[in-house]
C-alpha cells in the first residue's frame, strides 16, 4: 500500500475531569495547537487536501465537523477540507485509515488525520444515540455499557482480580518509565493557554505509586448499574452458561477518562519524492472486524487475525503492538488469545494509565508505535481498538527509518 | 342508554356512566360512542362550561370490554387502529378545549377506565373508596392502548408511568394520590369538582404540554438513562417471550419524542399490531375469557344453590393455615383440627399475620379479634359436627392421610362433604378410607394460598355430581378459579410439574451445565428454572413421592431417570433444598442464592446446547399434557390453559401449554419423535 506516515504529533492527555490541566482548553483549540504545530514542522501540510477528525462525541464544541472548524481556527488555507468521523473509540485510527484511503486509491497526495475528544467538556452520552436506548436495538440485542461488557469477558473467562490488576500496575509501571525516559518527547506538543503559559506537557493521569494491593481495594465500578440497570441480568440472556455476572472492573482497572488529541502527516510515495518529505512509516493495511455487541470487546482479535492474514504475517512477525487499554480483561483476552508475549504489547504502557480520548486514542497510539519502531530499530507495529457495537480497528505499519 | 348527561343550572354538563347490561361499567363499543358523543356535545356547546364525569355504579370502570377484542378480524389490524383513532379524535378534542374536565373515581378504576379519566384535567378520588387502579393489560398479552402509554408519562413521570404500565401493579386510592395520577380525595367529590370547575374556568390539559415532555424524550439527560436502563428492566423478567412488553416500551420511546397528535396515532400503530398476534389472542382468550367463564363455574356438572357457613381444615400445617385464613377471609366459619396444641397455637399467629398484613395493605376492613371469633382450634375432631365440608390438609403420606380421613368420616354429618388437599396421590385409592365415597373429592390448594388463585378439583371414581358441584362453589366462595380434573398419580398440575423437575434433574446427571440448565427454564417462560423449583419443594419430598409411587405402581413403573441425583443430594449429601438451608442451590444468609458448587460433580464433557436444553423442558411438559388428555384426565383446552398458567406458571406468553400444542400444529408430533429418538420414550406421545 502507498501511504507513508510522515509525521505523528499529540497532545498530552489531561484528566478528562473539571480539574484537569486540559478543561479549560476548547477542543477546537487542541486540535488548532496541534495544526500549527505541525505546520511548523511540516510546512507542505497546508497543501493537504482534506482533514479528517475522529470524535465520538459531536455535539456542542466538537459538533458540526470539528475538523473544518479547527483548520479555520489554525488559519490553514482554505483549500484544506475538512470532515469529521465516528466509529466509536477507533474513530482518530479509522480517520487515518480512510486518509490513507484517498491516497492509496491515488484521489489524494497529502492528508491530515487524526482525532480529538475533551471528555472534561463534552462528557459521555451528551450525542444521545438510538444504540443505547432506542428498544429495537437495546432490547433485542442487550446494548449495556462498556464496563459491564469487560465484567462479561472477565466473567466468562474466569479471570481473577490480581491477574487483571497486574495489567493495570504494569500500564502506570511502563507510562512513567517512558515519561521520565522521554520516550514521548518528540511527539508530545505541550498546550498553552491564551497568554502561552503551558498548561500541560506529560500525561497526568498516570500513577508511578501504584501498588497492587491499591488496585486490588478499589471498589468495583460498575456492580451497582449492572444490577439496578438490569444489565447484568440481560446480558446472561445471551450467555446463559453464567450463572451471574461477576464484577472486576474499578476505577483503576479501566482506562481513565481523558482530555486530548493526535495528528498525523500521510502523503504518498509521489508526494515524498517530490517534496522530499522523509517517512517514519509505512502503512501496509487495515482492517474492520465486528461481532456479537453485548460482549463488545473482543474483537480486536479477529480484526488483527484477518488483518496479518491478508499481509502474510504472522503475530510473531510483529515487534510492537498498541492495543488500547479500555479495560483490564480487553488486554488479557487478547494476550491469551493471540498467544503474544505480553512484553511486546503496550510496551509504553497504555489508556489505563494514560487515559482514553474516545476520538483520540486511535491516532495518539499509532503515533507511539511509529516512535516505538523507531526508538527500538524494529520493523512491524500493530495497533488495534475494540468499540462499542462490537466492532474493532487494526492497522498494521512498517517502520521506514530502520537502519 | 349506558349513560346519562345532563347540564345544570350552573352551566356545568355532568356525565353518568351506567352501563345497562353489566353490574360495573364496561366500555364496549356503545358506551364508548356515547361518551364519545357527549364529549363532542361538551366542545361544540359555548353554554357548556365544563364536564364532570363520574360513574352511576359502585366502582368506576372495570375496562374495556375484552370480549371485544377477542373477537377482532386478525388480518386487518388497520380496521382496528381507524377504531383508536375515532377515540382519539374525540378525546383529544375535549382535551385541547380549555373548558375544565373532571372525573370522580369511586373505586375500581382499570385499563380503558383509566385511559378515560386521564384525559380529563383533574381525577377526584371518593374517600374510603376500595377497588384498585390500574393498568393489568400487560398480564394479559397487551399494554395500554387508548392513550395511556402516551398521556401516563406526560401525567406522573416516566418512572412512575414504567412501574405502572410494565409491573401491571394496582394501587388503592392513596398510593394513585401519591404518585400524581389522582389530583384529590374528597368525601363530598362532586361539590369539589364543581368549586374547581367554577375556579378554573379555562385551563389547559396537561399532556399538551410540550415543553415538558421534551424532558421525557429518550434524548432528554433527565431521561436518557431511565431508556437505557428500561429495556434490560424490561428483558431480565421477560427473557423477550413478550411482544407486548417490546411493543410499549417502543411506543413510550417513540411517543415521548412527538406532540400528543402523533404520539397516539404510533400508539396506535403498536397496539393495533400486538392485538392481532395470533399468540396475543390466545393470552386473551385464556386469562380472560376463558378464566372468566371457570370462575363463573360454566363447568359445574349441575346447578346448585348452596351457601356455606362453616367449614372444617384438619391439619394446621402451612398449608392447613393457609386454607383457614382462605376460608375465614371469605366469610366463613372455620374449624382447624391439629392433634398437636403447639401447632394450633402456630396457626393461630400465622392467621392473625396474614391479616394483619391484608389489613395494613388496605385489602380487607376486618379485624383480627372479628376475625378470630369465627376460628374454631381444637384436637377433638367433635368441632367438626356441623361443618358442611372438611379438607383434610396432613402428611403426604397414604398411612396417614388414611387415619386422619377415617377419623373425620367418623365426626362428621353424613353430608359433609369430605375433601384431600393430597397434590400427588390418586383421590380413588383415598375415598376407600371414608364411608360414602360419593361425598369424598381432592381439592388441591396451591401454596401459598392467599396468592394461588387455582385450585385442582380431583373426580375420585365414586364422586358425584352434587359433590363437585359443591366444591365448586366453595372455589368461587373463596374467589378462586377451580378447573375439574380426572384421577390420576398426580392428577393433572402436578404430574406436568414432575416432568419439568425431572427432565431438568436429568439433564443435570446426564452433565449438562447447572447454571445453563436453569437459566433455559426461564428462557422458555417458567417463572423459575427446575432445579430451583426442586430445591422449594423439597428433594426428600421428591424422593418420598418417588418411593411411594414406585411402590404403588409396581410393575407399571418406568424409570425416570432421577434416582441417582435425587439419592446423591439427599442421602449421601443431606441436601434437602431450601428448608434445609442447601440443595442444588446454596443459600446464604446475605445475599441471593448460589448454585452449589459440588455439583460439578456431574459435569461431562458433552456438547453443552442451550437449545436443546430448552426443548426438552418445554417440550417434556407438552407431551406430559397430551398423555394427560389422550388419559382423559382433563381434555377442556380452557381447564388445560388457565389451570397450567394459573397454577405453575407454565409459559404465560403461549397462551397455555393447550394452545401451544394446537399453534404447533404438526411440527408439534415432529418435534417430539425427534426427541424421542435421541432422548428416549418419555417424549413419545402415546395415543
Amino acid at each position: 500500500m502507498d501511504c507513508y506516515i510522515i509525521d505523528a504529533i499529540r497532545t498530552p492527555r489531561g484528566r478528562g475531569k473539571q480539574g484537569g490541566s486540559l478543561h479549560t482548553t476548547t477542543s477546537v483549540d487542541m486540535l488548532k495547537q496541534l495544526l500549527l504545530c505541525i505546520k511548523s514542522r511540516q510546512p507542505h501540510v497546508t497543501s493537504a487536501s482534506d482533514c479528517i477528525i475522529g470524535c465520538v462525541m459531536p455535539v456542542g464544541e466538537q459538533g458540526a465537523n470539528i475538523a473544518k472548524a479547527a483548520l479555520l481556527a489554525a488559519e490553514y488555507p482554505y483549500a484544506v477540507c475538512g470532515m469529521q468521523i465516528n466509529r466509536f473509540c477507533s474513530s482518530g485510527l479509522d480517520a487515518i485509515a480512510l486518509a490513507a484511503s484517498k491516497i492509496a486509491s491515488g484521489q489524494s497526495q497529502l492528508m491530515l488525520a487524526g482525532g480529538v475528544e475533551s471528555m472534561s467538556r463534552v462528557p459521555m452520552l451528551s450525542d444521545g444515540g438510538a444504540i443505547m436506548v432506542d428498544p429495537q436495538i437495546t432490547y433485542s440485542e442487550q446494548i449495556v455499557p462498556q464496563g459491564i461488557s469487560a465484567d462479561l469477558i472477565a466473567s466468562l473467562n474466569n479471570y481473577n482480580i490480581n491477574s487483571l490488576n497486574q495489567i493495570a500496575l504494569t500500564s502506570h509501571q511502563r507510562a512513567a518509565q517512558a515519561t521520565q525516559t522521554g520516550a514521548f518527547k518528540h511527539s508530545i506538543i505541550p498546550i498553552t493557554n491564551a497568554l502561552g503559559q503551558v498548561l500541560l506537557n506529560h500525561d497526568e493521569n498516570i500513577r508511578p505509586d501504584t501498588t497492587l494491593d491499591g488496585l486490588n481495594q478499589l471498589k468495583p465500578s460498575f456492580k451497582a448499574i449492572g444490577q439496578m440497570g438490569g444489565f447484568a441480568q440481560s446480558c446472561l440472556q445471551k450467555y446463559p452458561e453464567l450463572e451471574e455476572l461477576s464484577y472486576y472492573h474499578t476505577a483503576g482497572n479501566s482506562s481513565a477518562l481523558a482530555d486530548g488529541a493526535g495528528l498525523v502527516f500521510l502523503a504518498s510515495k509521489q508526494a515524498c519524492q517530490t517534496l522530499n518529505l522523509a517517512p517514519k512509516a509505512r502503512i501496509l493495511g487495515y482492517q474492520t472486524a465486528a461481532l456479537d455487541p453485548t460482549i463488545m470487546l473482543t474483537a480486536p482479535k479477529d480484526a488483527c487475525q484477518a488483518l496479518l492474514k491478508r499481509l502474510n504475517l504472522s503475530i510473531d512477525d510483529i515487534d510492537v503492538i498498541e492495543l488500547n487499554e479500555a479495560f483490564a480483561s480487553v488486554v488479557l483476552y487478547f494476550i491469551e488469545h493471540m498467544n503474544v508475549d505480553p512484553n511486546r504489547i503496550n510496551i509504553h504502557g497504555g489508556a489505563i494509565a494514560m487515559g482514553h480520548p474516545l476520538g483520540a486514542t486511535g491516532a495518539i497510539i499509532l503515533g507511539t508505535a511509529v516512535d516505538l519502531l523507531i526508538e527500538r530499530n524494529q520493523r512491524y507495529g500493530l495497533v488495534s481498538l475494540c468499540t462499542a457495537g462490537g466492532m474493532s480497528m487494526a492497522m498494521v505499519i512498517e517502520n521506514m527509518e530502520r537502519k | 342508554m349506558h349513560s346519562q348527561f345532563n347540564i345544570e343550572n350552573d352551566g356545568i354538563a355532568i356525565l353518568t356512566l351506567n352501563h345497562q347490561s353489566h353490574p360495573v361499567n364496561v366500555l364496549d363499543e356503545d358506551l364508548i360512542n356515547e361518551t364519545l358523543e357527549h364529549f363532542n356535545h361538551v366542545v361544540s356547546n359555548p353554554g357548556i362550561k365544563g364536564l364532570i364525569i363520574h360513574s352511576g355504579k359502585s366502582s368506576f370502570i372495570a375496562g374495556v370490554d375484552l370480549s371485544l377484542l377477542g373477537s377482532i378480524d386478525l388480518e386487518h389490524p388497520e380496521k382496528f387502529k381507524s377504531l383508536l383513532l375515532k377515540v382519539h379524535t374525540g378525546m383529544v378534542a375535549l382535551e385541547e378545549c380549555p373548558k375544565p374536565v373532571v372525573c370522580i373515581i369511586n373505586g375500581t378504576t382499570l385499563g380503558g377506565g383509566l385511559e378515560l379519566a386521564l384525559c380529563a384535567n383533574r381525577i377526584i378520588g371518593v374517600e374510603g373508596a376500595t377497588g384498585s387502579i390500574g393498568f393489568p393489560e400487560i398480564k394479559l398479552g397487551m399494554f395500554p392502548g387508548m392513550g395511556g402509554s402516551v398521556r401516563t408519562p406526560r401525567l406522573i413521570g416516566l418512572q412512575n408511568a414504567l412501574e405502572l404500565i410494565f409491573k401491571g401493579k394496582m394501587l388503592n386510592l392513596q398510593q394513585a394520590y401519591e404518585i400524581g395520577l389522582v389530583h384529590e380525595i374528597s368525601n363530598d367529590p362532586m361539590t369539589s369538582a364543581k368549586k374547581w370547575i367554577l375556579n378554573n374556568p379555562s385551563v389547559s390539559h396537561p399532556c399538551l404540554d410540550e415543553a415538558k415532555r421534551r424532558t421525557l424524550s429518550p434524548y432528554h439527560p433527565k431521561s436518557n438513562m431511565i431508556f437505557a436502563a428500561a429495556s434490560h428492566l424490561i428483558r431480565q423478567d421477560t427473557w423477550k417471550n413478550y411482544p407486548n412488553a417490546q411493543a410499549a416500551l417502543q411506543t413510550i420511546y417513540e411517543t415521548t419524542q412527538l406532540d400528543l397528535r402523533p404520539a397516539l396515532n404510533i400508539e396506535a400503530n403498536y397496539f393495533s399490531k400486538i392485538l392481532h398476534l395470533p399468540s396475543t389472542q390466545e393470552i386473551i382468550k385464556t386469562l380472560f375469557i376463558d378464566k372468566k367463564r371457570l370462575d363463573q363455574l360454566a363447568h359445574s356438572p349441575m346447578n346448585l344453590d348452596k351457601h356455606f357457613i362453616k367449614i372444617g381444615v384438619v391439619g394446621a400445617g402451612f398449608m392447613g393455615s393457609e386454607i383457614a385464613y382462605s376460608a375465614l377471609s371469605s366469610g366463613l366459619k372455620v374449624a382447624l383440627i391439629d392433634n398437636q396444641p403447639a401447632q394450633l397455637e402456630r396457626a393461630k399467629t400465622m392467621i392473625s399475620d396474614l391479616n394483619e398484613k391484608a389489613l395494613k395493605h388496605g385489602k380487607t376492613n376486618t379485624k383480627t379479634t372479628d376475625f378470630l371469633n369465627s376460628l374454631t382450634l381444637s384436637d377433638n375432631y367433635d368441632a367438626l359436627s356441623d361443618c358442611e365440608l372438611v379438607i383434610e390438609a396432613v402428611f403426604e403420606n397414604r398411612s396417614v392421610k388414611k387415619a386422619v380421613l377415617g377419623q373425620i368420616a367418623l365426626h362428621v354429618s353424613h353430608h359433609c362433604i369430605i375433601a384431600s388437599n393430597t397434590s400427588t396421590l390418586p383421590i380413588t385409592s383415598l375415598a376407600e378410607y371414608v364411608n360414602n365415597p360419593q361425598r369424598f373429592i381432592g381439592i388441591h390448594f396451591f401454596s401459598p394460598v392467599h396468592k394461588m388463585q387455582l385450585v385442582e378439583m380431583i373426580w375420585g371414581e365414586k364422586t358425584n355430581d352434587h359433590t363437585m358441584a359443591s366444591a365448586l362453589l366453595l372455589a368461587k366462595l373463596l374467589r378462586k378459579t377451580p378447573i375439574c380434573v380426572g384421577d390420576g398419580r398426580g392428577f393433572y398440575t402436578t404430574r406436568v410439574v414432575i416432568s419439568y423437575l425431572s427432565e431438568g434433574m436429568r439433564m443435570l446427571d446426564e452433565g449438562f451445565s447447572p447454571a445453563l440448565i436453569e437459566h433455559a427454564g426461564k428462557a422458555i417462560g417458567m417463572p423459575v428454572g427446575p432445579l430451583s423449583l426442586a430445591d422449594e419443594i423439597a428433594l426428600d419430598l421428591a424422593l418420598n413421592i418417588r418411593e411411594q409411587t414406585i411402590q404403588d405402581e409396581g410393575s407399571n413403573w418406568h424409570d425416570d431417570g432421577i434416582g441417582s441425583v435425587l439419592k446423591w443430594m439427599v442421602t449421601t449429601h443431606k441436601r434437602l433444598g431450601r428448608k434445609s438451608q442447601g440443595g442444588f442451590y446454596d443459600y446464604p444468609a446475605q445475599g441471593a442464592k448460589k448454585l452449589w458448587p459440588e455439583l460439578s460433580h456431574f459435569k461431562k464433557p458433552i456438547h453443552q446446547d442451550f437449545n436443546e436444553i430448552k426443548e426438552r423442558l418445554l417440550f417434556r411438559q407438552l407431551v406430559e399434557v397430551q398423555h394427560i388428555i389422550n388419559a382423559g384426565i382433563l381434555t377442556d383446552p380452557a381447564q388445560i390453559n388457565v389451570g397450567a398458567i394459573l397454577g405453575f406458571g407454565f409459559c404465560p406468553w403461549s397462551g397455555g401449554p393447550h394452545a401451544l400444542i394446537k399453534s404447533l400444529g404438526k411440527n408439534f408430533i415432529e418435534k417430539t419423535n425427534q426427541l424421542a429418538t435421541k432422548h428416549g420414550d418419555r417424549f413419545k406421545v402415546i395415543k
